[in-house]
């Protein structure tokens, strides 16, 4: 979806700014003129920034603010053409997997010296999310938010199938999946035991290396010995007996008697919301979606499933300041703005999203949407993991990720070990070759 | 020359612009580079320079975000062969322009001969008909995804009273191509039915009767009369279309596009590579050499195209 | 080799528009006959309606002993020459004519063997490879020609071919159309506005106007004998002279005409005008038998004087046009006759040639 806000600093601003005019000098405003701009790929946190802008209007009277929100891969194609040759933004809201372009690209402003103090306290910022922001111990932005998957069900499809709780483990869930589906007599499926992600490349990946996380603790690039490089992980000997039991287990339950789901039903969080599908697993922003989308749908969240492993794939969306930014000061104190608890709320109501820091307290958030318990509650035994931070990351994945998606499609690897294994060793070829052309595989 | 004495003339400024612009007026092609100049310079940065810096950077691994592009010479070309996408995304592109191609043109060729045969009737028809050509691609291609759409679609719905099972138009590998190769004949057809249309009429009605008392029949009059005297038509026409499809991108993104609830098989085609290459990956140069690899096939297929329909001497 | 018989047939447009109005003509087995008339009597149409280009409104035609009103034309066995020749661009002039014969299927060697055997007769072998665009206006009709010929069909039909060229090329073509017809007999049927090219051509010709058949008969009947005041004007160049007459008795059968000048009518005649007295008449003289006066009077031919207007020196002889009662009228004089503009001359009417015309019925008495 494509939302586009202008905010014209116009008439409201003037105003506030006429008001503050009749302050008194304890507040002493800077008489910086000029435009800040701010884009951004996650629309649904434009809210945030909004709330903010009168505070900031106080600061800075004179800087008109433009917030531009763009769909994600449009936002990431514009600014990576518009950052390297001095147009882009004043803030950038860096997804973690293209925080190394503009890091590498050299885009990057330095961190002041308050804010980078609280980027490498461990008790506001978890390391893990400082690490993939930071080279050489050095921090290059803010994290802002976090999202992570969890497992949704359909609390009415369960209670109906005489399943007491959300699968524990990887298992279960393909058991509970097989007793949830619903088919027609003619053999369609009427509804998905679960909706698995069955197309475009990137997602595909990821959702797949959920289930791979779990069945090996290991994710399929992870990050190599040296920073910005990456390995790849599916011929570690484990690793590969795993992901190809993983892999047929896959193709068992799209094509034969296990069949739980089909590529021409109606997929992912719309399925889910429309009750087509019995289980889920997606990001935050999906709860608010189904509460709109399917509003009589009662569903839960819980933990991803285990196996060998259990942890939760992680994004992170890091605020950082443009280097050619001729509104440096007012960036960084619009970005110090928004580490406060109002504002912080802001995003986790309007989007899902959950705030790093913290020494923040989202209780009230969370008894007031239950929804978001797997989201906010820390489980302990849960491991968190991000994305090896690099420049190939999207090349690769979605590289990658085909090609696992068209072995799910490839009904002759049912029970065929081999063919199976044929398939992983073609994903390792393929996402080692991206990295090399990129110089960053680590064997 | 002779010996013409002429009067002084006027010095004044407005005099002395008067008389310049006579010259220029007289002066043939001072008046022609004045005027072309600046649609020609429009031209060239819109589009020689754009083209020409492409092919340019196809040499080099020029990468939008890094600050140093190294010269590779022919390494990006090199790279195609080992491409599997690409290489997969030729093939589906080739396909689909073939068949898109000979089913946009023998459709608008039996509806241009149908249309003949009502020809008072004949221009509302291929009003009608000409509407899809003027739509956008993105919003039609937005209603067809819908069409197509397997749990709501109107094709689906409309099979179902023939007891044929619900399809995944496009999520289906095969089914997907004859989806999209529907679009593109449906957007298409229109503007060829009005070409054919117009060579048709060409045909002085006399030859036709000729044909009759020589004792053709109407399958005959088509292929030996009709089709030939429609050489430099066809030609045209098979020219436009296999340009059209081969750079086909806009109905492949939409209709292909993984939203939310209607998932899509990931159809690949060359532009489609291009795009992905260039301002996904952010690989320009090498998306700059898919360009040209691009642009020299479609060189070679006129050239093939023209030298089959060229009148045999 | 058949004839064509043509029974009651109708051509209406629209339901409204009648083209052709209920003719009847019979075509003897390999006989000429022309249609022949000013654009739009129908004589084209009819032509068509033969060939079956075009449907058949009401009537029957007949081709030998088969009735083709639902006969589609290729199964008909006719063949046509067009105006503007019909040839087929892309092909040769070889395949051109071999086209027809190839649609039915003729074997290669015989097809070989005619267009050879007709390219001879029309003089056309050396343009064999060429294509029509390659080719004369007179060559082209040549090629449409013997794309007909090859054929060897029961009809031959004719749509003004000859109206495309020039002057000169037109009537040497006449001369080749009538040797052809000599050559290879067969039914012809063919149609054009020039009577010229009517009365060289035909056994028979056929004056349409309005889409009526006016008159049907030889070139020489028709001229000496016409039946309505149409054919008596459109047959012979130049053109029958006409004079409102009054046709009255005082001691003899005399015709007045408006200016006051009476001219007696022949002795021969007068039986057959007399019951006309009285009536509103025209007179019809040709020009052939207005010419200056010789020395021996013979009877029925009387002398008129009137002022020339103008003078036209043809070099075999000299047509005079003047006017009588604002009438013009035109006179064959022998070329060594000495005459000026706006001198009175006097002619010598031969009224034995006379044709007069009831102005009610059109018809000739």
């Amino acid at each position: 979806m494509k939302r586009r806000s202008v905010l014209l600093g116009g008439a409201a601003l003037a105003l506030t700014g006429l008001t503050s005019v009749g302050r008194g000098p304890a507040q002493a405003a800077d008489t910086t003129a000029g435009r800040l701009s701010i884009w951004l790929g996650y629309g649904e946190t434009a809210p945030a920034f909004k709330a903010a802008l009168p505070a900031f209007k106080a600061l800075y009277p004179n800087v008109e603010v433009e917030l531009l929100s763009f769909d994600l891969h449009e936002y990431e194609a514009k600014l990576s053409v518009a950052v390297p040759t001095g147009n882009g933004p004043d803030i950038l809201t860096l997804h973690d997997y293209i925080f190394p372009h503009y890091y590498d690209g050299d885009a990057l402003d330095d961190v002041p010296a308050d804010l980078a103090k609280v980027v490498d306290d461990p008790k506001i910022i978890d390391p893990v999310f400082k690490d993939v922001c930071s080279r050489d111990g050095k921090p290059w932005g803010v994290p802002w938010w976090k999202g992570s998957r969890a497992f949704f069900y359909n609390v009415d499809h369960f209670k109906e199938a005489g399943l007491d709780g959300p699968p524990k483990t990887l298992k279960e869930m393909w058991d509970y999946s097989e007793k949830l589906t619903k088919k027609a007599p003619d053999g369609t499926i009427t509804r998905a035991g679960i909706t698995l992600r069955l197309t475009e490349g990137s997602g595909g990946l990821q959702k797949f290396s959920d289930h791979y996380y779990a069945s090996t603790g290991h994710q399929i690039l992870e990050a190599g010995p040296k920073p910005g490089t990456v390995r790849v992980t599916l011929k570690d000997k484990d690793n590969l007996e795993a992901g190809t039991k993983l892999l047929l287990d896959y193709v068992a339950h799209l094509h034969g008697p296990k069949k739980v789901d089909d590529w021409a039903l109606k997929h992912d969080t719309q399925g889910f919301a429309n009750g087509l599908a019995s289980m889920l697993f997606r990001e935050d922003w999906a709860v608010a979606f189904i509460r709109k989308n399917g509003p009589d749908v009662k569903f839960a969240t819980a933990p991803l499933p285990r196996d060998k492993a259990w942890g939760n794939f992680h994004l992170v969306e890091i605020l950082s300041v443009n280097k050619t930014s001729k509104m440096k000061k007012p960036a960084w104190d619009l970005i110090r703005l928004l580490q406060e608890q109002q504002y912080l709320d802001i995003v986790l109501q309007q989007s899902g999203w959950v705030p790093l820091r913290m020494d923040r307290d989202f209780s009230a958030f969370l008894s007031k949407n239950p929804e978001y318990k797997a989201f906010l509650e820390p489980t302990p035994g849960y491991q968190a993991y991000l994305e090896p931070p690099n420049v190939a990351y999207v090349e690769a994945t979605a590289r990658t990720g085909d090609v696992i998606l068209a072995g799910f499609r490839d009904a002759s690897l049912l029970d065929n070990p081999e063919g199976a294994k044929a398939v992983l060793f073609k994903a390792y070829d393929t996402a080692a070759n991206i990295l090399k052309r990129s110089g960053i595989f680590a064997p | 020359m002779s010996d013409v004495i002429l009067p002084p003339q006027p010095s004044s400024l407005p005099a002395r612009l008067a008389r310049g612009w006579a010259r220029m007026k007289r002066n043939h092609i001072g008046f022609v580079i004045c005027a072309l100049g600046p649609v020609l310079a429009l031209f060239v940065v819109i589009r020689i320079y754009p083209i020409a810096e492409t092919i340019r950077l196809s040499f080099y691994d020029y990468h939008i975000t890094r600050r140093s592009n190294p010269f590779v010479g022919l390494g990006n070309y090199a790279y195609l062969f080992e491409d599997g996408p690409f290489h997969e995304a030729l093939v589906n592109t080739i396909l689909f322009s073939m068949l898109a191609v000979v089913a946009t043109l023998l459709l608008a060729l039996a509806c241009a001969i149908l249309l003949r045969s009502i020809e008072k009737a004949a221009p509302i028809y291929e009003l009608l008909f000409y509407i899809p050509v003027v739509t956008p691609w993105v919003p039609a291609s937005v209603i067809w995804k819908w069409i197509f759409d397997p749990t709501f679609g109107a094709l689906n719905y409309a099979l179902s009273f023939f007891g044929v099972a619900r399809l995944g138009w496009l999520q289906d590998p095969t089914l997907i191509l004859f989806a999209l190769v529907a679009v593109s004949v449906w957007k298409m057809v229109g503007y060829f039915v009005v070409i054919f249309g117009v060579g048709l009429r060409a045909i002085p009605e006399e030859l036709l009767e000729a044909a009759d008392l020589d004792g053709a029949t109407a399958w005959r009059k088509l292929t030996r009369i009709v089709l030939p005297l429609m050489r430099p038509i066809i030609l045209f026409s098979v020219v436009t279309c296999t340009i059209i499809n081969f750079n086909v991108f806009a109905p492949v993104y939409v209709l292909t596009a993984s939203s939310q609830g209607a998932p899509a098989y990931d159809f690949k085609v060359l532009v489609g590579e291009i795009y992905s290459n260039g301002f996904v990956y952010y690989h320009m140069g090498y998306a700059g050499a898919q360009c040209v690899v691009l642009l020299l096939f479609v060189m070679s297929l006129l050239i093939v195209q023209f030298l089959a329909f060229r009148e045999k001497k | 080799m058949a004839g064509v018989s043509i029974r009651k047939v109708v051509k209406v447009y629209e339901g409204k528009f009648q083209a052709v109005k209920a003719i009847d003509l019979e075509v003897a087995e390999d006989e000429f006959v022309v249609l022949v008339g000013p654009s739009g009597c129908g004589k084209s149409t009819t032509l068509r309606m033969v060939a079956g280009l075009e449907e058949i409104s009401a009537g029957e035609i007949w081709i030998g002993d088969k009735l083709v009103n639902d006969v589609l034309p290729r199964e008909r066995d006719i063949a046509m020459v067009f105006q503007n020749y019909a040839l087929y661009p892309h092909m040769s002039v070889y395949d051109n004519m071999a086209f027809g014969l190839q649609q039915r299927k003729y074997p290669r060697e015989e097809i070989q063997k005619r267009v050879q055997h007709a390219a001879g007769i029309l003089d056309i072998t050396a343009l064999l490879d060429r294509k029509p665009k390659a080719l004369s206006g007179g060559q082209r009709q040549r090629v449409a020609m013997g794309r007909a010929i090859v054929r060897n069909p029961k009809v031959f039909l004719f749509d003004e071919p000859l109206s495309n060229l020039d002057a000169k090329l037109r009537v040497q073509m006449r001369t080749e159309i009538k040797k052809l017809h000599q050559t290879i007999a067969t039914t012809t049927l063919y149609v054009t506005h020039d009577q010229v090219e009517a009365m060289t051509l035909a056994d028979r010709v056929v004056v349409m106007n309005a889409g009526r058949i006016e008159q049907v008969g030889a070139p020489q009947e028709l001229y000496h004998h016409p039946a309505t005041r149409f054919v008596a004007g459109f047959i012979g160049s130049p053109a029958m002279n006409f004079l409102p007459v009054d046709l009255y008795d005082d001691g003899g059968l005399k015709l007045r005409l408006a200016d006051g000048i009476v001219l007696p009518v022949p002795a021969a005649r007068v039986d057959r005008y007399g019951p006309y007295k009285g009536k509103a008449m025209t007179l019809g003289l040709r020009p052939e038998n207005l010419t200056e006066i010789h020395d021996v009077e013979r009877p029925g031919v009387t002398r008129i004087e009137a002022p020339i207007d103008v003078v036209e020196p043809m070099g075999s002889e000299i047509l005079l046009h003047f006017f009588i009662d604002g009438k013009p009228l035109c006179a064959r004089i022998a070329p060594d006759c000495v005459v000026t503009h706006g001198e009175r001359f006097a002619l010598a009417a031969d009224l034995n040639q006379m044709h007069l015309i009831d102005d009610e019925s059109g018809r000739v008495v």
